[in-house]
């Protein structure tokens, strides 16, 4: 593994809470300048994961913003042609101010009943095991137990209960925010269904 | 993608890397396979790092309380009564039928085993607040920078902290007493919610939110704490004991909610207490600022929100530099 439990943890608390946000502010940029939604997030990811040391961070969002930018203005100079609609951009890849105020305490109390929300929505059997695994704390192997099901049924479980709280969460809230490529749309349908015909199995 | 229960096949495999590294069930086979796959395609490295920064983001939601904000559901299978939000209607059936090691100790906590004496300690790092199911359906949950050791035996279930502040959630088990020592203090307990806090020079002070509780210290008689009862017991100096109202036991617990009231303190105090939760250090040189009062609850994650709070309510002045947040007069 490329990098720590403790970049995880902090990748997690600083930079996940504000994905959704990134996805909305990234949405046209991205698109005129040729890039998916999907592909920048990731490299940003994959850049905030890679850095040596993030003390010296002050503002994690705005971090990001700026390592999303980057990637997004990367790609832009390695691009040959450049229209005038993606240099006007270009300009206006002004990140929003967001200065962290005491307010947060509040939009943290908001944001954990929007995960408590996300976590009752999931199909009951992934609620189930998401459920005993991560709050209860029992092993993989207690859960299988407990539900009477294969240890690797429990990890599919956990497997689709983190995917869909991650596109929940990241895509800020139902998906509205998500790129919508016909790349996308086609993964999508063909994971709906192997989920489906595995849990008919 | 209409409906968020549709994920791509990208962000699965990502889910599933994550939740494996997560708990710790690779081997170096695994480990090459990991390598392999993150080095594949530019795309897994990223997948793979915004899935890891997502599970550890349901965790902190988790040890945060998320499950109290759960709402409820239609009683589909029988397991739902062990996810209502009530904490203690845990089914203790459940846990025993589950259970099969010696301690189900939560993924959110750094676990390490002491053969032994068969007992577990749980850790709970600088920045973080941990939420730990034990095996007996009781929860722990541990402040920054605390550590405890459990032990689970058939004839009572023991804690050991050896500094810093927890929340104990115990479920009701007659036959077995819950034991916290903390420094030179024990705290006997039947089932019941309670707060211990274990200064560095081994002050203890113990308060109770729900049932009662049992103190003793070295020789003395026990004393019986009932909810709402909070005794300090300094490691020198005379023992004191309050009753508090409910609003100010809440208030103490905040920390479990990435919260702290610092109504009442000094700006240096607060200082200190920041310097519990963040390596980011609130500086004050000039000492009048430094006894300047303030109020209010503030999110323990954030000190550059509270340095911006203080300084506009008493017109100080902010400046940064590297891990520091330097408070001065204009």
């Amino acid at each position: 593994m490329s990098f720590s439990r403790e970049r995880a943890a902090w990748l997690g608390r600083n930079v996940f809470p504000h994905e959704a946000a990134l996805r909305q502010w990234l949405g046209a940029r991205a698109a005129s300048a040729g890039l998916e939604v999907d592909d920048v997030v990731q490299e940003t990811y994959a850049i905030l994961a890679s850095i040596d040391n993030v003390d010296h961070i002050r503002n994690a969002r705005t971090y990001m913003f700026e390592v999303a930018k980057s990637v997004v203005l990367q790609s832009l100079r390695r691009a040959r042609i450049v229209t005038i609609d993606v240099q006007a951009n270009a300009q206006v890849l002004d990140i929003p101010e967001d200065a962290p105020s005491p307010e947060r305490v509040v939009a943290d109390r908001q944001e954990l009943s929007q995960v408590a929300a996300a976590i009752a929505a999931l199909p009951d059997r992934c609620r189930e095991v998401f459920t005993l695994r991560k709050i209860q704390g029992l092993s993989q192997r207690q859960v299988a137990d407990t539900l009477g099901i294969a240890q690797s049924t429990v990890e599919k479980h956990m497997v689709k209960a983190l995917a869909i709280l991650t596109n929940t969460i990241g895509r800020g809230g139902n998906g509205r925010n998500a790129a919508s490529s016909p790349r996308d749309q086609r993964n999508d349908s063909e994971t709906g269904e192997q989920s489906r015909q595995r849990e008919r199995a | 993608m209409n409906n968020p229960d549709s994920v791509n096949a990208l962000d699965e495999r990502a889910a599933q890397w994550a939740l494996r590294v997560d708990a710790g069930t690779l081997d170096s086979e695994d480990e090459a396979a990991l390598d392999a796959w993150v080095a594949a395609d530019p795309r897994h490295a990223g997948a793979f790092a915004r899935a890891m920064a997502a599970n550890a983001y349901f965790d902190r939601a988790v040890a945060l309380g998320v499950d109290r904000e759960i709402p409820e559901h239609e009683p589909s299978a029988p397991l739902d009564t062990s996810v209502a939000p009530a904490r203690r209607a845990v089914s203790r059936r459940l846990w025993l039928g589950g259970a099969a090691g010696a301690i189900a100790a939560s993924l959110l906590a750094a676990v390490g085993l002491n053969r032994l004496t068969g007992s577990t300690t749980l850790t709970a790092d600088k920045g973080t607040v941990r939420r730990t199911a034990l095996q007996d359906g009781s929860a722990v949950t541990l402040n920054a920078g605390t550590e405890v050791s459990v032990a689970m035996q058939p004839l009572e279930r023991r804690i050991a902290m050896s500094a810093g502040e927890a929340n104990f959630d115990v479920a009701k088990d007659p036959a077995r007493p819950f034991i916290v020592e903390a420094g030179a203090v024990r705290i006997r307990v039947i089932g019941t919610s309670f707060l211990v806090h274990l200064s560095d020079i081994g002050d203890v002070a113990v308060t109770v939110r729900e049932g009662r509780v049992e103190v003793r210290t070295g020789t003395s008689p026990p004393v019986l704490l009932a909810a709402g009862d909070r005794i300090a017991l300094p490691a020198h100096g005379p023992i004191v004991r309050e009753q508090l109202s409910a609003g100010e036991v809440d208030r103490l617990g905040l920390w479990q909610r990435g919260e702290m009231d610092l109504t009442g303190l000094t700006l240096a105090d607060a200082a200190r207490q920041y310097a519990r939760y963040s390596d980011r250090h609130i500086v004050i040189e000039d000492p009048r600022v430094a006894q300047l009062k303030i109020a209010g609850i503030f999110s323990t994650s954030d000190p550059a929100g509270f340095a911006q709070a203080a300084a506009l309510a008493h017109d100080l002045r902010v400046t940064r530099d590297h891990d520091t947040i330097i408070l001065s007069a204009k």
